[in-house]
């Protein structure tokens, strides 16, 4: 029953955001345009070498990379939370979701799940344009691969979300996250999903690595581009499950911590 | 009866008094507000943008160059780019919310007020966290410039500040010239956004290495004006004379834009139907 109060929650916000017709079609115009923006940049710098490969990669993996890390940052993603939470905190709305049948997070990840929707749907329909318009890209090496690289996917999404969940939590003491937000933009950037880490230096390589950001992003697109064998596959997991419940126990904590203190003024 | 010179310009120092008033109330309120998580927050800015640096330097050190600049190069326009959406930017942030206000019925509270509702909402909210994004963008122009060694000469110091004054103009213009949308689809957030965000990637590269629709749209909404062109002197990509003309064309296209930008609020202003009570 709570599990269909979440989907409705989900439906609904997703239902608002497409209300704007409009302003959703173009936003899948300009995602277009955004995309066809980065590969003019990857262009430009490959034919700086004639097309020869770089760090050992080509042109077609490349662009392969870039336009499958369109759909893994769009699914892995779980911005939003931390932004709704201080959001809520600070006008006291969360004094609401308290009161629900429901619980509070739950809330928030299934209001987040609707707006996730708006921003992927376009992602894979943009990505399917794009194999018949551009062509050459690589698909995943076997069907075991592809199954591989999916359940990576939903991994990476738990990262996003326990880490996200963590970035709100902190919304108890500090009530504006945003700030906390840009230290963190710092490593986001270097998770991959601007660059391949293969095109960094490797002591920063080193510090990605250590980080749980490019086990979200980095780690499913180097199993989809079939750099890892089954070893490393079955590691790759089990990097990304100890991300995953080491940021889950650190928000619990944080969450249950965090409650005690919330004060809400006025009715 | 004042006459309509000695009016205007009343009216001008009346504006820039308002600004000032307001500018120092934002600081105070920002500075009271936050206390120490302002410092906080604007070390944070820098943190968040010093990875697009590293991102952008480390993808263009692996290969010569993009159609003929240097990993530095990129770095000196992207800088320029910064500074220009910081300053262009000081006073549009209330403009960022224009889907709520006409959605919501907020934008009747400047309407019922005896000032122009768009001197209000240039003042409403001035921004002074965006001394980062100035900090930043003008320490890595210098590194950068000092890096390269290209001997500056005083047209290239005259130009340099006369184009991040270009560029801001431009920029401003840009961030505004979307919003009246609003007043028509209600919600415009993706067109607003990608104008003033999703095209501000093309400021990072030369505009030569997109196709031409791009090229055409750059022009059109002209990020090719706020850092490619009033860079290519000072960067010595361009020392023919006339690239010195180039940031004097990007102040004319910047009073355009900006000029546009009013036409369509007027128009849209006229359509405004209060949505709250």
């Amino acid at each position: 029953m709570k599990l269909y109060a979440y989907f409705l929650m989900a439906y609904f916000s997703l239902k608002e955001s497409l209300t704007y017709w409009k302003d959703y079609i173009s936003f899948i115009i300009f995602s277009v345009l955004g995309l066809v923006l980065q590969i003019s940049a990857w262009y430009a710098l490959y034919s700086s070498v004639d097309f020869a490969p770089v760090m050992g990669r080509s042109y077609e993996t490349m662009i392969t990379y870039y336009l499958i890390m369109q759909i893994v940052r769009n699914f892995t993603s779980a911005d939003g939370i931390a932004g709704t939470l201080e959001q809520r905190m600070s006008t006291g709305e969360i004094a609401t979701d308290m009161l629900r049948p429901a619980a509070p997070r739950g809330i928030l990840i299934a209001r987040a799940w609707g707006e996730k929707l708006y921003y992927f749907i376009p992602s894979i329909l943009i990505f399917v344009g794009s194999v018949l318009v551009v062509g050459g890209i690589q698909l995943p090496a076997s069907p075991g691969v592809f199954a591989a690289f999916c359940v990576s996917l939903c991994l990476g999404y738990l990262i996003n979300l326990m880490f996200d969940l963590v970035m709100a939590t902190f919304a108890f003491w500090f009530i504006e996250v945003n700030t906390l937000r840009w230290f963190v933009t710092f490593f986001v950037a270097l998770s991959g999903t601007a660059v391949p880490l293969w095109l960094l230096p490797s002591w920063l390589q080193a510090i990605c690595r250590a980080l749980p950001f490019q086990a979200a992003a980095y780690v499913p697109m180097q199993i989809y581009l079939g750099s890892t064998n089954p070893a490393e596959i079955l590691r790759a997991f089990g990097t990304q499950i100890f991300w995953i419940i080491g940021l889950f126990l650190v928000q619990e904590w944080l969450w249950r911590r965090g409650k005690r203190r919330i004060v809400v003024l006025g009715g | 009866m004042m006459n309509p010179c000695k009016r205007f310009f009343h009216r001008i120092v009346w504006f820039f008094q308002l600004c000032g008033m307001t500018l120092s109330m934002c600081w105070r309120g920002y500075i009271s507000h936050k206390g120490w998580s302002a410092l906080v927050h604007g070390i944070g800015l820098i943190v968040g943008y010093l990875g697009d640096y590293v991102v952008l330097y480390s993808m263009i050190m692996n290969f010569p160059g993009i159609a003929g600049f240097t990993a530095l190069d990129v770095c000196f326009l992207y800088s320029m780019g910064l500074v220009c959406y910081a300053l262009g930017n000081i006073h549009t942030r209330e403009f960022w919310k224009i889907d709520d206000l006409v959605l919501r019925g907020g934008l009747d509270l400047y309407l019922v007020r005896p000032v122009s509702p768009l001197v209000q909402m240039f003042v409403r909210d001035i921004q002074v966290g965006y001394l980062s994004h100035l900090i930043l963008g003008l320490g890595c122009m210098f590194l950068v410039k000092g890096m390269s060694g290209i001997p500056w000469d005083i047209t290239h110091w005259l130009l340099f500040f006369f184009s991040i004054l270009a560029g801001s103009v431009v920029m401003s213009g840009i961030s505004l010239i979307a919003t009246p949308l609003s007043f028509w689809w209600g919600k415009s957030r993706s067109v607003t956004g990608f104008v003033r965000g999703g095209l501000r990637g093309t400021l990072k590269y030369p505009i030569t290495i997109y196709p031409k629709l791009i090229q055409i749209l750059v022009y059109i909404i002209p990020y090719a004006f706020v850092a490619y062109y009033p860079c290519l002197y000072l960067l010595g990509r361009d020392t023919s004379p006339k690239a010195v003309l180039y940031p004097f064309i990007s102040m004319l296209v910047g009073i355009a834009v900006n000029f546009a930008f009013w036409v369509f609020w007027r128009m849209g202003l006229r359509r405004y139907n209060s949505a709250g009570g």
